[in-house]
């Protein structure tokens, strides 16, 4: 059985319609990744899978449920967490309240000390600053409390929105690792990225997107790189 | 001529203990619009609504301070519904929510107005008439008191804000509404606890001033200009901020009193706003936005 299910979902911005119709499917413990050029409406699509933007059209199901008109806090229970792109940390608040925050969901909050000492687990360094103020971390620590927090919430499907962007090439790796132990531990991702090799390396499956439709679709092995960056590069002309 | 020293001390004295109890009606005011982003120009008229409240319910329960087991809770539901009222308007358009929040507060008045009449009350208990000796100054009791609950208040508001799962959710929600949701907040029923506990703020301010002063249905206003005042010194959204914004405006109040004359105090505090929004319009600690 598929985790979540996207069928011919339009949304839009206003009156630009930024995803014209796109269906992707995501099974349990895969990595999916999400690639296309800027504008080509990735975010887009975590933000509806997410609940923050409305699908206009089409629906979304998750483990077998129709979730496409749930506000987000409701998809948050179920199981889907977005980590947003950007530097979205409660800067009001020290790195622990910060984790607690993404525990707030109550299924997530009854085991919050031990989803805390996973994440701990993983980013042994938050441990070190956790009654730090949250606006004093880098930017690679920011990165890694953002993906912390939302593995607070015990999901079971994470979206990453530009998790790499602007970080050391070092914090990179890392992150990467990190979303390996987290897909390890048999937690489903979909990854939007605009760095293709990277997200392409670490994914079961990709789509690529151009000006709002899903172009090519399928495993890494079975296009050569010439052939998705050909693909890639189309859409931006808009031809 | 007295003692120079001997006068600024007693100007000083004056002055925190009139600012922390100016502090007090700062706070709810400053929160609201810390969290919520809503000026809520209604909070002068809901602090006298809770001296209102008070006076009923003192004639049952014999004393002021025993009537706020049953005002605070009251109080946290009539911000509970409020709240709901607003957050109708509150991603839509700002402007008409400022509108509603007066009309709110000119339908409070007249409210009052009908019910218990314009006739100015007090509620200070006998045993709170009369001067302390603080330092060589003497001090209202009833002061002193509104400015024990004063600090009891911010100390008791911090600790909520520091040890509670829904009080940093308050604060995750005004720092990033959006990434709030994405944690599973959800803010418009969180700005419904946010609305009640500051309205229970407002109770004690309002039981406050009860004691302290005369009020009558129209009073709302100037504790509006003094909530207004504290925010722009203090800063938007910092408790220190509100906390430090109604000692300035008590000692700049105190100063022009004695210095100048009484008739000229409310003066001394308005100059000193206006002397923060030309130089320093995000406040003693707020945030650059």
């Amino acid at each position: 059985m598929t985790l979540l299910s996207v069928k011919d979902v339009v949304a839009s911005y206003g009156d630009i319609t930024v995803l014209k119709g796109i269906s992707i499917n995501v099974n349990p413990g895969e990595v999916v990744s999400v690639i296309g050029a800027n504008g080509a409406g990735k975010s887009t699509l975590l933000k509806v899978i997410a609940g923050l933007i409305p699908a206009t059209k089409g629906s979304i199901i998750f483990k077998g449920e129709d979730i496409t008109q749930t506000s987000p806090f409701e998809r948050v229970s179920a199981g889907i967490t977005l980590v947003p792109e950007g530097r979205k940390i409660f800067n009001s608040l020290t790195v622990l309240e910060n984790l607690e925050m993404g525990a707030f969901n109550p299924r997530a909050r009854r085991k919050k000390n031990v989803l805390l000492s996973q994440v701990f687990e993983l980013f042994p360094e938050l441990e070190k600053m956790k009654n730090r103020n949250a606006s004093t971390l880098s930017g690679g620590e920011g990165q890694m409390l953002n993906i912390a927090r939302g593995l607070m919430s015990d999901p079971e499907l994470i979206l990453f929105d530009e998790v790499s962007l602007g970080l050391a090439p070092a914090i990179v790796k890392r992150i990467y690792e990190a979303i390996k132990a987290i897909n390890s531990k048999g937690i489903s991702v979909i990854l939007v990225e605009q760095n293709i090799m990277q997200s392409l390396n670490i994914c079961n499956r990709f789509y690529l997107l151009t000006s709002g439709a899903i172009r090519l679709c399928g495993r890494p092995s079975e296009y050569g790189f010439e052939e998705i960056k050909k693909a890639y590069f189309g859409g931006v002309s808009g031809a | 001529m007295p003692d120079p020293l001997v006068l600024l001390s007693s100007i000083l004295i004056e002055g925190i203990i009139l600012g922390g109890f100016y502090s007090l009606v700062g706070l709810g005011f400053s929160q609201i619009f810390g969290i919520m982003r809503v000026m809520n120009l209604a909070h002068g008229d809901f602090i006298i609504l809770a001296s209102y409240l008070f006076a009923l319910f003192a004639q049952v329960l014999t004393n002021p301070f025993l009537a706020f087991i049953v005002v605070a809770p009251l109080m946290f539901m009539i911000g509970y519904l409020y709240q709901n009222v607003l957050n109708k308007m509150i991603y839509k358009d700002s402007s008409a929510i400022l509108l509603i929040t007066i009309c709110f507060g000119v339908a409070l008045e007249n409210i009052l107005l009908l019910i218990f009449t314009p006739n100015p009350r007090n509620l200070c208990p006998s045993y709170l008439l009369g001067g302390i000796d603080l330092l060589g100054v003497s001090v209202r009791k009833s002061l002193l008191v509104a400015f024990s609950g004063s600090i009891a208040t911010f100390v008791l508001l911090f600790l909520f804000f520091k040890r509670t799962y829904i009080g940093k959710a308050i604060i995750a929600a005004s720092d990033d509404r959006l990434t709030a949701m994405l944690m599973g907040i959800n803010p418009p029923k969180i700005y419904r606890y946010g609305m009640g506990i500051c309205m229970v703020i407002a109770a004690v301010t309002g039981l406050m001033v009860a004691i302290n002063y005369l009020f009558d249905p129209s009073a709302g206003t100037s504790y509006l200009m003094i909530a207004f005042g504290t925010l722009v010194i203090g800063g938007i959204g910092s408790l220190l901020g509100t906390f430090l914004g109604g000692f300035v405006l008590g000692i700049s109040q105190t100063l022009t009193a004695n210095l100048i004359g009484t008739s000229y105090q409310l003066v001394g505090g308005y100059i000193i706003i206006l002397i923060f929004m030309l130089l320093r319009p995000q406040g003693l600690f707020g945030r650059k936005e």
